[in-house]
């Protein structure tokens, strides 16, 4: 049952392969004369001030977090996608409560004004 | 399930199989292919589950765990869990991790910060409850070890350790019985017509774990924003 | 169903030479190598594409042994300057993970390539002393068998937001930190409404192999119209539009390039990034690009289907009409392989220049803009489109 994942693991193999290659290449080729200005952070030119690790909006945690919610819900609807025929009616009214419930969070979510972005 | 009587016979199986490893050498295991990646995914998925607890920087420990989902998954792929597998990298690599990724940068944890004293008793804790979990596998390597034997041997004959295992019996038999369907286990298909036949129900139940799921999101991380009352005059300049 | 499936259908004794290492490894270095000619050709086409649009005349300084060529050899210019540039490490950058970042974006974009069916599968045959014939398969696929196929791509496809996250955080930079914030976020809103605008086109085609989606595709007469094949875009025509949207925003290309919109961001997650690490970086996009254009084409343009050579019109078929010249199955294969091969590279570089196009004509969406389109209009309608989908096969196509 190995055999189909064998040709990935070629293709990742050339990939990384790649990648790394060419890396090394031009690690090999390139020149390296090193000045403090040159390795500093780029600010527009001006010295560079502060941290950079920051703390930063909540926005994008929630947004995060809707995205893991809403990617579960419709990688739930794949494998149901594709045996929709076999499934039938029965299968329809499955999806449809399932899709129901989860339409009135995005309802919510919406209401809530947790997806605008100010 | 493995109950608690099930940990007394790991534990001799556990002495008995270190005994065994002592008598005969590793040279006499059959060693194929599937065996190979099998250890070579599960070296890389300890490994790096190991680097998840010592890495330095919570950064290389989220990405460590990426990295462990990611060989987990190769082993679901290994036991023809083709749609688990995919489904693993899908969402435990591709979204969950990215959330951890935005909680770590968001709280910007330090070095410093978290290097803390802990209570011994914390320690100890971890201890019997490490010890414990070696048990638990120990166990279920146990059955499902012996499930194989009672495949292997046919549902005629009596597995050897059958009896003490009622439950190996049963599995035994239905793996015997859908062996035909053997080569589309595990496939997209087989899964939803399980999921949406047979565990329909928890799946309803999902979706409302999920709602609950959103309704947190927006209760613990909305702005608690004043609401002003209609006609109020904003003060500009005292705004901080 | 096209007669190339006919014939495998048909045959008693297939052989399949993809399970094979060894040949899976050619293929993958021969997909590379198409590749990286193709996102040298891209970056022309973009630069006199775009200087096309804004009526410019574009490069077209360099000149070898006095031969004008249109500034065809920038590219390769390019890709040695990239070569011989010092590659240094800002004082701030974490440099494990600096390093690492551009080969975690790279990466994953070359491995989606390993579902693409780029061609229809070369097939040979061979008569045993008792009369049976043993056909061979050869797919111009890295790993045509993969059942989960469209999945995969989507799984992998979502590793890349690693590269952009530690790339930006790691060098040190707050242009780049930024950058890479509004990227992933950006990336995770539109994998939502990505997946669920496939699902009806799923619903239909019941597989998740894209090679059975192109095979489902090369079906005709639909709306009784013997020419008119089943492709996805005449089956699901809103499907398409939000894939084509989310493609757009997926792949970070104008109007969704917020992450690097140069004028607040200098150059988003990758300011910081120089020599060859910065070209894994565009490279990344390119192949982004690449797999996207091949997805839509696969999924909503029958891959490398040619519209009127359908079952409604028997003896269009190429391989039998080449054999009609007395040639073997394998050359007639050969022939018709190559000729599907140009076709799927034809309208997979449509939509590439479609990407170009689109990018020197629309301005940037503003970030919050951005984000409503993806979670309020892109997602309700992903939702909307499913429902219609399920109530007409429900109804009418059972």
């Amino acid at each position: 049952m190995t055999g189909q994942y064998i040709p990935i693991l070629c293709a990742a193999v050339v990939s990384v392969g790649l990648a790394a290659g060419m890396l090394l290449l031009s690690r090999i080729l390139g020149p390296r004369n090193l000045t403090k200005r040159k390795t500093s952070t780029y600010e527009c030119g001006v010295e560079p001030t502060g941290s950079t690790r920051e703390r930063f909006p909540i926005k994008f945690y929630i947004i995060a977090m809707l995205f893991i919610l809403f990617d579960i819900e419709i990688i739930f609807m794949i494998p149901w996608a594709i045996e929709f025929r076999q499934l039938g009616f029965l299968g329809f009214i499955e999806m449809a409560v399932f899709i129901g419930v989860l339409v009135v969070g995005l309802v919510y979510v919406w209401k809530k004004g947790a997806l605008e972005w100010d | 399930m493995i109950s608690l009587e099930s940990y007394i016979p790991a534990l001799a199986f556990l002495a008995e199989a270190a005994a065994d490893a002592v008598k005969t050498g590793a040279s006499e295991m059959n060693f194929g292919a599937g065996d190979f990646f099998f250890y070579l995914f599960a070296v890389i998925a300890v490994f790096s589950a190991f680097m998840v607890v010592t890495a330095e920087s919570p950064i290389s420990s989220a990405l460590f765990l990426v990295v462990t989902f990611f060989a987990m998954a190769a082993i679901y792929a290994l036991l023809s869990a083709h749609f688990l597998a995919v489904i693993q990298v899908l969402v435990y690599a591709g979204a969950i991790m990215v959330l951890f990724l935005f909680v770590i940068m968001l709280l910007d944890l330090r070095k410093e910060e978290l290097i803390e004293k802990r209570h011994w008793l914390l320690g100890a804790v971890g201890f019997v409850v490490g010890i414990a979990l070696v048990v638990l596998m120990v166990a279920s390597f146990r059955l499902s070890q012996n499930v194989e034997v009672a495949v292997k041997s046919g549902t005629d004959q009596e597995a050897p350790d059958a009896a003490k295992f009622p439950a190996i019996q049963e599995s035994a038999d239905q793996i015997d019985g859908s062996r035909i369907e053997a080569a589309r286990f595990g496939t997209t298909r087989r899964v939803s017509k399980h999921l949406f036949r047979e565990y329909l129900f928890p799946f309803e139940v999902a979706s409302l774990l999920l709602l609950v799921g959103i309704i947190g999101v927006v209760v613990i991380s909305r702005r608690r924003r004043r609401r002003r009352p209609p006609g109020e005059v904003i003060d500009e300049e005292g705004a901080s | 169903m096209h007669g190339i499936f006919t014939l495998l259908a048909t045959s008693t004794h297939v052989e399949s030479l993809d399970g094979d290492w060894l040949w899976a490894l050619i293929k993958a270095i021969a997909f590379v190598g198409i590749f990286l000619t193709i996102v040298p050709v891209m970056t022309w086409v973009e630069r006199r594409g775009s200087a096309f649009i804004q009526d410019r005349v574009g490069p077209n300084r360099i000149t070898v042994f006095g031969i004008k060529n249109a500034g065809l050899l920038f590219p390769m210019a390019d890709g040695l300057k990239f070569l011989f540039k010092e590659d240094f490490l800002p004082e701030k950058a974490e440099k494990i993970l600096y390093t690492l970042a551009p080969m975690m974006i790279m990466i994953p974009a070359f491995i989606v390539y390993a579902v693409v069916p780029f061609s229809s599968p070369i097939m040979h045959e061979s008569v045993a002393d008792d009369g049976a014939i043993t056909r061979y398969i050869f797919s111009i696929q890295i790993a045509p068998n993969l059942g989960v196929g469209l999945l995969f791509v989507f799984a992998i496809a979502s590793l890349g937001t690693y590269g952009i996250i530690v790339g930006g955080w790691s060098g040190g930079s707050k242009y780049s930190f930024l950058g890479s914030m509004r990227a992933c976020a950006q990336m995770i809103s539109y994998e939502i409404p990505l997946t669920l605008s496939v699902i009806g086109i799923l619903m239909v085609y019941q597989t998740l192999s894209l090679q059975g989606m192109v095979a489902h595709q090369t079906g005709g007469g639909l709306l009784g119209i013997s020419w008119l094949p089943h492709w996805g875009i005449f089956v699901q025509p809103l499907g398409f539009i939000l894939f084509l949207v989310c493609a757009f925003a997926e792949t970070n290309r104008a109007p969704f390039d917020v992450v690097e919109s140069d004028s607040e961001l200098v150059a988003g997650f990758h300011t910081d990034y120089s020599g060859f690490k910065f070209a894994l970086f565009f490279m990344a996009e390119y192949a982004s690009m690449v797999t996207m254009s091949a997805l839509i084409v696969i999924l909503f343009f029958g891959g490398w289907h040619i519209p009127i050579i359908t079952p409604e019109n028997p003896g269009s078929y190429l391989i039998d009409w080449f054999r009609g010249f007395d040639m073997s199955l394998l050359w007639a294969s050969i022939l018709t392989t190559v000729i599907h091969f140009a076709v799927f590279m034809a309208k997979t570089g449509f939509f590439l220049w479609l990407f170009i196009w689109v990018r020197w004509t629309l301005p940037r969406f503003r970030y919050d803009q951005l984000q409503a389109l993806g979670w309020k209009v892109l997602l309700p309608l992903g939702l909307v489109n499913v429902a219609i989908t399920a109530l007409l096969l429900l109804f009418y196509g059972m």
